[in-house]
């Protein structure tokens, strides 16, 4: 007993450590388990920070070996690179070799026959005639030469990406340049507007129906009515070139391409201006994902920017 | 495909990316889509990598790219939702780290002498990256020094975000001797962290 008080009202020692409340309980760590890093008591918060520093974004060290899975996803015979794309934005139809490991093996009755052997000659012809029919087609394709249907199906193949692109990336994309510059335009002006014409029901309609077939495909049964818009359009249009008649349409279809604007340079897929140099800048539109490796039309990325979800 | 956005690097969430696209997303890889699987991989591997790197860092590298190697093959036959995916990626990760310790322990490599700071080939904005990532790599160390189980067991379900069954399933426990090594790592990282004076 000193100062009048017993000497339990007045411990004379510090509290031993742990004493008290527990800091934290077993919920709070259910809690932490569970992925709640807001609403965790104070003692945990350093714990908390430090989980989610575990879960922070990508460091460019940890996408380093994003070739070599895309190499072994090319090589285990998956990956198709161009043509390929998410579910529910193929909307053509791609007709492709198969490859070497699922091509069927030739029978045991075929494998045992002789054939005569052919004309050395006969085989180097047709693939060289082939050959020449190709080179023939994509030029007058990439020229915009074509009547409009044609270029449209010949390039059909390239819209899923660009529309994935716009949709992924949340801003307008640029078609990606494909055609050398030997089939360049030098008619073709995307900083000139077409020259106004008269509004007319009929050309908002023609031009909506056309353009539409764009975002719609239909089967080859329309192809004639098809040609005939097209011609159509042309008349309307006074020109035979992609480039002028999308112009004239531009301003009824702007709604149903928001990704094609003439006055930022960009058209169509079968109608892009900048094939070529034609100053345009948009060689290089700056649009994540959109790379041309040059082999083999491959087309790795195009439109789709996978590091989209990792914006740091 | 709408891609949600990592905002910052403590705001973002490793678990959840790709989200409610991830069954497009699975079935475009599975069809071919090289886009498809890149979105994938690159969702995936941040984390398999720190998952590797705690539990063995020495061949966390060589274990990723041969735990893709087998998921790659795999991949026309999966089924499952992104829970499902990433439990059978570190499931396969897993094992393959089995192999690789049971064949290091065969066949111990000698290390080859290291590069000397001066030799190492580094870039204009090497020190910026460092920068960026020593707060990662601080806490993978902090994570690293607790027992091996209670890691694996807290990356599993913090950072990739699976079920206490599943991480249970994954590592041959039951779910409860999961959730109390779970519990005792936290403890034990608190510890750390409020005693050493961590900084992060």
């Amino acid at each position: 007993m000193r100062f009048g008080v017993p000497d339990d009202d007045m411990p004379d020692s510090l509290p031993p450590p742990g004493w008290g409340p527990a800091p934290f309980d077993e919920r709070d760590l259910d809690a932490l388990l569970a992925g709640e890093m807001t609403d965790v008591p104070l003692a945990l918060h350093p714990v908390a920070d430090a989980l989610a520093t575990l879960r922070a974004g990508p460091a460019p060290a940890e996408l380093r070996g994003q070739a070599n899975a895309m190499a072994e996803f090319r090589a285990l015979g998956l990956g198709r690179g161009h043509g390929a794309h998410p579910a529910g934005l193929a909307q053509t139809l791609l007709l492709e070799a198969l490859p070497a490991d699922t091509a069927r093996p030739p029978s045991a009755r075929r494998r045992g026959r002789r054939r005569a052997p052919r004309p050395a000659g006969r085989g180097t012809g047709a693939l060289t005639a082939v050959a020449a029919v190709a080179v023939l087609v994509v030029a007058v394709v990439f020229s915009g030469d074509l009547p409009g249907p044609i270029g449209r199906l010949a390039h059909m193949a390239h819209l899923p990406a660009t529309l994935s692109a716009t949709q992924s990336a949340g801003h307008s994309a640029a078609p990606k340049l494909e055609a050398p510059s030997a089939a360049v335009d030098p008619t073709s002006n995307p900083a000139v507007t077409h020259p106004a014409a008269p509004a007319q029901p009929e050309a908002s309609s023609d031009c909506r129906t056309y353009y539409g077939y764009y975002t719609h495909p239909v089967s080859l049964s329309h192809w004639s009515a098809e040609v005939s818009l097209w011609q159509q359009l042309t008349k309307l249009a006074g020109s035979q070139n992609q480039h002028q008649v999308y112009l004239y349409c531009a301003r009824y279809v702007s709604d149903l391409f928001p990704q094609w604007n003439p006055e930022m340079g960009q058209y169509p897929p079968a109608a892009h201006p900048a094939t070529g140099n034609t100053g345009t800048g948009n060689q290089d539109s700056g649009h994540p994902g959109q790379q041309n490796d040059g082999a083999g039309g491959t087309q790795n990325g195009s439109g789709y920017d996978p590091g989209a979800g990792f914006a740091r | 495909m709408r891609i949600l956005l990592r905002e910052g690097p403590l705001c973002a969430d490793t678990r959840h990316v790709v989200g409610e696209d991830f069954a497009a997303l699975l079935t475009a890889a599975q069809g071919g889509s090289e886009q498809a699987f890149s979105v994938l991989w690159r969702d995936a591997n941040p984390a398999l990598l720190r998952y590797l790197r705690v539990v063995a860092a020495e061949y966390a590298d060589d274990v990723a790219a041969e735990t893709w190697v087998q998921v790659v093959r795999g991949l026309p036959r999966f089924t499952g939702d992104e829970a499902a995916w990433r439990a059978w990626l570190f499931t396969t990760a897993r094992r393959r780290l089995l192999d690789q310790a049971r064949v290091r322990k065969r066949h111990p490599a000698e290390p080859l002498d290291e590069l000397s700071a001066a030799d190492v080939p580094r870039t204009a904005d090497a020190a910026q990256l460092a920068m960026d990532n020593i707060a990662t790599e601080g806490a993978m160390a902090l994570l690293s020094r607790l027992p091996e189980h209670q890691a694996e067991v807290i990356f599993l379900r913090v950072v990739v975000g699976l079920d206490t069954e599943v991480v249970a399933e994954m590592l041959g426990r039951s779910p409860g001797a999961v959730r109390v090594a779970a519990h005792r790592g936290l403890k034990k990282l608190a510890a750390l962290l409020s005693g050493a004076g961590v900084t992060l």
